[in-house]
């Protein structure tokens, strides 16, 4: 007696899959191209915050704590007089100022350390604020002279140095599983159908989900396989950072594979040759891959359209997942984002089954 | 598993039962209240030109279409209820069968056959069609005639019952042509019935028990090739041309060999 059809035919499109050039390069060679390219030319400049100082104190205690916020990776430090330096920031070439008292480690009742920002660039003056603090505790230290009890403080200024790199496995990850999703089913399903593969599965007794959890199976393993090369690449050639759970990355990784792969379906039933797919994949999927956070932060986004490409589907995948290896997020922490998944995957599945025809 | 099926119970009633078939497409009436049935062994076309429903008659027996009234039975199975039961137990040859990319040849019958739940060995199955020399290959860098012996081999693969074949020998050189009938006059011999549709007069005559004529959706004719001549002789019909001892088939075979030129 043989396993199911279902277990056999995964078995067969599993080969297939693995024979099929076009789709290796697709699948594993153009996303590790373009996240090496990307990794190189290092974006990370454009995604570090620009701190403005205004040295008022211009002692050893001031240019000391200056150079040491110099060598902080995420850190672009400028200095400049008050006046320069708050036109700078109303000008948005600095995302934060700080203004050091000149009096600074030497008051007697503690000197005051002022930081600017404007309001419209928090989520950048936020970070460096948190960087700034670690070092003005350090600086709190040298100068009281007490003892080191929290050595954690070192390490969190080092985890918070994040590069562009950081920033951009995610999302290249993101957009390897939607190109996938998308673009796979929509091609060798339209094919299928054209060439009358699938009519001549009709006629056989095969169930015709057999043969869809065939395909949506293999291409589910292949997203692992993608993700896993794409992570290491990303982890042991650039040195990015992977905080969270690697199976918990996977989860988030197979979840947004289904959600393109139903998009893919539905793409697939509603085209009759791959000329009508290939345009209408694009379509879906080229807004997406700028407006979702995937090379660039979508804080430059102008606000209304950040708030639109909040609910796109690939945004939930690349924010799920970025969370994760940022952050080390774990799942539950991540549920709004899988809760977007899983409603795009109801939807796009229930567009699939209203439009998926055999011939 | 199927239950087993005793396919040398030949002539023990009809195997295909089709009783007052409909199928209609927008304002075409492709299949208007036919009837007939087809024993058990036998081998019987469906014959008549382009547009007369013969394709869908098939289609609908074979259960990749619905009829809109009427009843379709193969060995007892109401193929609108029970479709994948029928299907079970049916091998198809389409008019343009297309299968699996990267996949070779032997890969794709083995894997026809996981769908039937079956084992199959692909190498007889294969040179029963004279590709066993290409087992490797894939089916898109077939010729024309090979992909059509090849979607014959497919058809076998859970040695069905009945073998439905749709113009199998359309565009096919005289010498795959009588592969193609030597394999269905085995088939028949094996106690298999083949229903077949052709615009071949000759492989009509050549092949079948019985032959129905339908133009418009309806059977106009049905019986053996040779009732069916004497009907028409005995009408004050008589061929213009002597009757000639060779044709330039026997002629075209003669200088060419028998052998298939393809492998």
């Amino acid at each position: 007696m043989l396993a199911r059809p279902a277990v056999h035919l995964t078995w067969w499109s599993i080969k297939m899959w693995a024979r099929d050039r076009a789709a290796m390069f697709w699948t594993f060679f153009l996303p590790l191209v373009i996240m090496v390219i990307f990794g190189l030319l290092n974006f990370g400049e454009l995604g570090k915050v620009d701190v403005g100082i205004v040295d008022h104190a211009d002692s050893d205690t001031s240019r000391a704590f200056i150079d040491g916020l110099t060598e902080i990776d995420a850190l672009r430090i400028a200095k400049g007089d008050a006046a320069d330096e708050r036109a700078a920031l109303a000008d948005g070439k600095r995302d934060l100022v700080i203004v050091l008292p000149a009096d600074l480690g030497s008051a007697p009742g503690g000197s005051q350390i002022t930081a600017w920002y404007h309001g419209s660039r928090q989520t950048e003056a936020r970070l460096g604020l948190t960087v700034i603090q670690s070092a003005v505790d350090r600086l709190n230290f040298a100068i009281t002279g007490a003892e080191r009890v929290v050595t954690l403080t070192e390490e969190s200024v080092e985890a918070r140095d994040l590069g562009y790199i950081d920033f951009l496995m995610p999302g290249v990850i993101g957009m390897a599983i939607m190109q996938l999703g998308l673009f796979s089913v929509a091609f060798s399903f339209v094919t299928m159908k054209r060439e009358g593969v699938l009519r001549r599965l009709l006629a056989t007794p095969l169930e015709p989900t057999s043969l869809l959890i065939a395909q949506v199976i293999t291409r589910l393993i292949v997203v692992v396989i993608q993700t896993v090369i794409l992570a290491a690449v990303a982890v042991f050639l650039f040195g990015a950072e992977f905080a969270g759970n690697f199976f918990a990355v996977l989860l988030a990784a197979a979840m947004g594979g289904a959600v393109f792969l139903a998009m893919g379906f539905a793409v697939s039933g509603w085209a009759r040759t791959e000329q009508q797919a290939a345009p209408l994949a694009n379509i879906v999927s080229l807004p997406m891959m700028f407006l979702s956070g995937v090379f660039f932060s979508r804080d430059v986004l102008p606000g209304v359209l950040q708030r639109i490409t909040d609910f796109l589907p690939l945004t939930y995948l690349v924010e799920a997942i970025r969370g994760m290896t940022v952050e080390g997020d774990t799942v539950l922490m991540q549920w709004p984002n899988f809760l977007g998944l899983a409603v795009w995957l109801v939807v796009a599945f229930i567009i699939a089954n209203r439009t998926f025809r055999w011939e | 598993m199927p239950p087993a099926y005793d396919k040398s119970a030949k002539g023990t009633g009809p195997v295909i039962v089709v009783e007052e078939l409909r199928k209609r497409y927008g304002d075409i009436q492709a299949v208007d209240g036919i009837s007939f049935e087809v024993e058990r062994g036998e081998v019987f076309a469906l014959l008549g030109p382009n547009g007369s429903g013969k394709t869908t008659t098939v289609e609908i027996i074979e259960g990749m279409r619905s009829a809109d009234s009427g009843r379709a039975t193969v060995a007892g199975i109401d193929v609108s209820r029970n479709p994948k039961a029928v299907k079970q137990h049916i091998g198809v040859q389409l008019q343009s069968s297309a299968f699996f990319e990267h996949l070779k040849l032997a890969e794709l019958l083995r894997m026809l056959g996981s769908i039937y739940r079956v084992k199959v060995d692909p190498e007889p199955l294969l040179e029963a069609v004279d590709l066993g020399e290409r087992k490797s290959a894939s089916f898109r860098t077939l010729s024309g005639g090979q992909k059509q012996r090849f979607a014959i081999a497919a058809s076998l693969v859970n040695d069905p019952d009945v073998v439905f074949l749709d113009e199998p020998t359309t565009g096919l050189d005289p010498q795959a042509r009588r592969l193609i009938w030597d394999l269905a006059k085995s088939w028949k011999q094996e106690g298999r019935t083949v229903v077949l549709t052709t615009h071949y007069m000759e492989e009509a005559e050549e092949l079948c028990d019985r032959v129905a004529v339908m133009d418009s959706g309806k059977i106009i004719a049905m019986a053996s090739p040779a009732q069916l001549i004497d009907q028409l002789i005995s009408r004050g019909f008589h061929r213009e041309q002597e009757v000639r001892l060779a044709t330039l088939e026997d002629v075209f075979l003669d200088l060419t060999g028998r052998s298939l030129r393809e492998f």
